[in-house]
Formats: structure tokens, C-alpha cells, sequence
């Protein structure tokens, strides 16, 4: 009889003469860790009054443009963000020339950005103090279609970007990241005239068949089209009546 | 490969589920993973071989259980061989 678990052999479990079988029923989620941190943040933003968003997209897609583009939208907002990037700081320095607050996150070879990492930027005295203040708090997740979509970040909603370069297909290639979009936004679309084989007809019916009820918003950081829409979006999540859409 | 981060946490959960004992040897894990989980299997089990010696699993197989129209994401089960001290 082991002394330490309370373990004893049993006929029907036994392998050997000294050794069984043991069964371990579990249930638990793979991410409970990260979970219980998003769960965390989560309580922080809505306590704070913080619509904290997590921006999704290829690299390329045109995230950091995006943002910019609120930026100079919504000049009495006041803004944060982290740009999760695997080597450099680029995207976080461009976000400060526009006005917006930010930190990078460093990942190295990480191609995600964990509820972990996002909590320990915030341990950054400056950015802290800027999202405790501010009402948008953008999460620029690391660029990829794929690893992104399954970690929670403490976000009230998701918006993945997708360029017109990058095909009318993405949708049904990458149905995880899009069935998880509150917002998607089709962006570069002033490159459109020159694009034959691509049309917003043909993007918006593959994102149906993946994503019926998301809202989609074609828009160009260049010509501006789409921002004030982008904009009005973003004024609605802040309204006093907007629920937390997530988890 | 986000693969390899969840193999790790997927260790974490079973040594927390583990209850104490100096002979415990884990033979078999069961996941259940949704066909809308964001995995691959295949990159999930190379990762799974790749990293179970490392964590003291060296003995452990995998077996997966997809769950279709579901994100799923479960430790489901762990099975022990324990000797008696």
C-alpha cells in the first residue's frame, strides 16, 4: 500500500505485481492559465472604462495603418496601444508619432501575443498610467492569420484586418480567425481597380459562408475611406450602453 | 507554431492534476480538441514528442479526441502507472 497517495494495487488494474493503473479524469481547458490572466486585464479595462481591442491581421494588412488612421479620426480620444512584433519596435514608434501611446512587445520567436505578455507590458509605469486614462486601448497582435485568434487578451472585441492583396479567399483559408472577428475590415481598397481577379462582391460572400453576423468595413488608410466609419464603430463600443462582447 | 505553447501548457495542467506520489509514471493523455480549436493535430503531436521528455512525460502517449463544430481545448484525461513504495 503506498503511504503517500492513499494508492492500493487492485486485480483489475494491475500491470505487474507491484504496479496499476490510474485514471485521472481532468476537464481542464489547455489555456485556463492565460484565461484567468485575460480574465483579469478584463476586469481592469472595464473598470477603467477602457475599450480594449484586439487588432488581428497578416503582416502587411495594414494594423498599424489602421490605427493611425483612428488616431487622426478621433483627435480628443485618448489612445493606447502595444504592437506585438517579433524584432523590432517600428510599429510602436509609429503609433507614438500619431498621437497614440504605445510599448512594444517583443515577442522573439513567438507568433502571438498571451494574455502574459500583455500584462506584463502593462507593468510599464508609462504605459500603465496612459491605459488607466485612456478610452481605446489597442492590442496590435503579432502579424499572422492563425495562432492569434485562439489566445485571449482581456479584449472586449476583435477586429481582424485584411488587405485586397491579399486575395478574396482568406476567409475560407483561415476560418478560426474570422469566425472569431466582431469587425472585420477590408483594407487597401483604393488598390481594388487594380486588382481584377479580387472584388469586395466576392470577399463579402466567403466571409458569409465563414462569419454570417460580422460586421465587415471596407476602408483605405491612403484615400480615407472607411475611417469615419472605423471611427463611428469605435465611438459605439465606447458608449455607456455598450456591453463587453467578450469572452 | 503556437502549437508548441499550448503542448507546454498542456504539461502545466497535468502536473498540476497529478496528485503526489514518488512513482507516478504518465502512460497516457487524452485532449479533446475542437475541429475550430485553431490546432493542427499533426504539429500538435510533434510538438507533444518533442517536448514530453523535457517535462518528465517520456512514457506518455497522446491520444486526441477532435470534437467537430467546437473549440474545445481539454485536458480530458490523464492515465498513471504508479508502484508501491
Amino acid at each position: 500500500m503506498c503511504e503517500v497517495c492513499g494508492c492500493s494495487p487492485s486485480p483489475s488494474g494491475a500491470t505487474t505485481a507491484s504496479a496499476r493503473r490510474v485514471a485521472i479524469d481532468v476537464h481542464a481547458p489547455l489555456l485556463a492559465d492565460n484565461d484567468r490572466r485575460a480574465q483579469h486585464l478584463r476586469e481592469h479595462f472595464l473598470a477603467d472604462g477602457v475599450l480594449a481591442l484586439n487588432i488581428m491581421g497578416s503582416p502587411g494588412a495594414g494594423k498599424t495603418a489602421l490605427l493611425e488612421a483612428a488616431a487622426q479620426a478621433l483627435p480628443a480620444r485618448r489612445l493606447a496601444a502595444v504592437s506585438g512584433d517579433l524584432a523590432t519596435a517600428l510599429d510602436a514608434e509609429r503609433l507614438e508619432r500619431a498621437g497614440i501611446v504605445s510599448a512594444p512587445i517583443t515577442t522573439g520567436s513567438a507568433c502571438h501575443l498571451d494574455a502574459a505578455l500583455v500584462h506584463d507590458a502593462l507593468h510599464d509605469p508609462r504605459l500603465a498610467a496612459a491605459v488607466h486614462a485612456c478610452d481605446v486601448f489597442f492590442i496590435e497582435n503579432v502579424g499572422n492569420l492563425i495562432c492569434p485568434a485562439i489566445y485571449d487578451l482581456g479584449q472586449a472585441a476583435n477586429v481582424v484586418v485584411v488587405s485586397v492583396t491579399e486575395g478574396a479567399d482568406k476567409p475560407l483559408k483561415y476560418p478560426v480567425m474570422f469566425h472569431r472577428a466582431d469587425l472585420v475590415v477590408l483594407s487597401k481598397v483604393d488598390l481594388l481597380p487594380h486588382l481584377p481577379g479580387v472584388s469586395l462582391g466576392a470577399f463579402r460572400e466567403n466571409l458569409a459562408r465563414v462569419a454570417p453576423a460580422v460586421k465587415l468595413l471596407p476602408l483605405s488608410a491612403l484615400s480615407g475611406a472607411g475611417v469615419p466609419e472605423f471611427a463611428a464603430w469605435l465611438e459605439d463600443g465606447l458608449a455607456p450602453s455598450a456591453a463587453p462582447r467578450r469572452p | 507554431m503556437h502549437e508548441v505553447s499550448l503542448v507546454q501548457a498542456l504539461f502545466d495542467q497535468a502536473d498540476r492534476a497529478i496528485p503526489p506520489h514518488p512513482s507516478a509514471d504518465v502512460r497516457q493523455i487524452t485532449v479533446r480538441i475542437g475541429a475550430l480549436a485553431g490546432v493542427e493535430q499533426a504539429l500538435f503531436r510533434s510538438a507533444f514528442e518533442g517536448c514530453k521528455g523535457d517535462r518528465g512525460y517520456a512514457n506518455a502517449t497522446l491520444v486526441l479526441l477532435e470534437v467537430p463544430a467546437a473549440s474545445d481545448l481539454i485536458l480530458q484525461r490523464l492515465e498513471l502507472e504508479t508502484r508501491d513504495v
